[in-house]
């Protein structure tokens, strides 16, 4: 969201906005895993946040987060994808804005929302009407040569995650070269080796929201 | 020659406003083993629009659209149009859907679309999708005709797009449905223009199956949309 359209949806909701995040990737990848590491790190260093998951059949993202015990069950939204998770992201983000602008209506001090997108292929991209700043997320286990494929979301989001690195002897992936590649193809925009399991890598990734949306 | 631009602007399926999330009782038919060809399909719409469009969401589209700068009006339309939507997911999507279409417009600044929206927001108003169409369209510059045309014609669609992209049907074959359903569409909003004044007191529905199938899908636990 620009300036001018932060200003707008001020406007339009009478509130103060909370910066948005989206965090999209391969089914399978690691996203809600890594929102389940991304909490309480960003809780511990005072960060309000809720989170609006896009599932593409069922609910079990939303429920997985609200069962976790990390975060108040009522921060958490859920959005049907309609059998299309590139669209309610990126065409038609209309009812992941809605369901953030209820958030920040009944949670007026909330300051970050994350949007985790239902899981999709290395062609999904976030709308910039929704989001301010994306994470795509790969993971080791899904090959090697996913960087050398250029998709659109591993070359156009902001920070490219690529997580299970713990994994990378296992699968016969060569993990330096691969973090090589994916820098190259991003002309060194950043990259970060995360095991979201284990909370590897998810400082970094807090650093990275914490400087980009939340100017911390 | 504005008017039928807005139109288009507006019944395109390209316009962001939540639409295809919902499926309006297809997915739900899907599951009872309801049989959506060609033929099943076409007889689908048809009662939809027959039954429930006409007596429901063009009503209150009308009103909507005559109300249009009158927030406590509007709020009374939805709060009516709310209480005679009986299958609780039904209730839920056209809220949704509409909140979805006000959200895109109060982002465009249309008319008193964020007003609205702040209103829907603050629970004085529900959002019902007939209520914001006929509200916010007249804002886009579109006639209370082409308002009309293009409720019945998104409705429709809507519907058809989920039963394509549940694989019910194919994506050319579904067209020939909206082809057949295009003279009926025709019919009933020349009706509606030749109807005498109406109100919330008329609002009248009859789809049982599209019904008992919408409050069957609330409990689904796979479901690929809303409702």
């Amino acid at each position: 969201m620009n300036m001018i359209d932060n200003q707008r949806a001020k406007e339009a909701t009478g509130h103060a906005v909370a910066a948005r995040v989206g965090i999209g990737g391969p089914v399978g990848s690691g996203k809600t895993a890594l929102i389940e590491a991304l909490i309480p790190v960003l809780h511990a260093r005072g960060v309000d946040l809720a989170v609006v998951t896009n599932d593409l059949v069922t609910k079990e993202d939303a429920e997985r987060l609200r069962r976790s015990g990390l975060i108040d069950p009522q921060r958490v939204a859920a959005v049907e994808a309609g059998a299309c998770p590139h669209t309610v992201i990126r065409e038609d983000p209309t009812l992941n804005i809605a369901a953030g602008d209820e958030l920040e209506a009944r949670f007026p001090g909330v300051e970050l929302i994350l949007f985790e997108s239902g899981g999709d292929n290395l062609a999904s991209t976030f709308s910039l009407d929704l989001v301010d700043w994306w994470i795509f997320v790969i993971d080791v286990a899904g090959g090697d040569d996913i960087p050398r494929k250029k998709g659109p979301g591993t070359l156009r989001c902001d920070l490219l995650v690529i997580n299970k690195q713990d994994l990378a002897p296992h699968v016969g992936v060569d993990l330096p070269r691969m973090l090589e590649e994916a820098r190259s193809v991003r002309a060194q925009r950043p990259v970060i080796l995360t095991d979201a399991r284990r909370g590897d890598g998810v400082g970094d990734v807090a650093d990275q929201i914490m400087k980009a949306v939340l100017f911390r | 020659m504005l008017s039928l631009f807005a139109t288009l602007w507006q019944a395109d399926s390209a316009f962001p406003n939540g639409g295809f999330a919902f499926s309006n009782g297809i997915e739900g038919l899907a599951d009872l083993g309801q049989r959506l060809d060609r033929e099943g399909l076409t007889n689908v719409l048809a009662m939809a629009l027959t039954h429930r469009w006409m007596g429901m969401d063009r009503i209150a589209v009308s009103l909507a659209f005559a109300a249009a700068d009158d927030m406590d009006r509007l709020a009374e339309i939805d709060l009516r149009f709310d209480a005679a939507t009986i299958p609780a997911l039904q209730r839920a999507g056209s809220r949704r859907n509409g909140l979805g279409l006000l959200t895109a417009h109060a982002r465009l600044g249309t008319g008193a679309a964020a007003e609205m929206k702040r209103q829907v927001e603050t629970g004085r108003m529900r959002g019902h999708l007939p209520v914001i169409q006929g509200a916010v369209w007249r804002a886009c510059g579109m006639d209370e005709t082409s308002v009309l045309a293009a409720s019945a014609y998104t409705a429709v669609t809507g519907m058809t797009s989920a039963a394509v992209r549940l694989s019910l049907i194919g994506a050319v074959e579904a067209q020939s449905c909206l082809r057949a359903t295009l003279p009926l569409m025709a019919r009933l909003v020349d009706d509606a223009g030749r109807a005498g004044p109406l109100t919330c007191d008329d609002f009248e529905s009859l789809t049982p199956m599209l019904d008992i199938a919408t409050m069957r899908h609330a409990t689904s636990e796979v479901r690929l949309f809303s409702n």
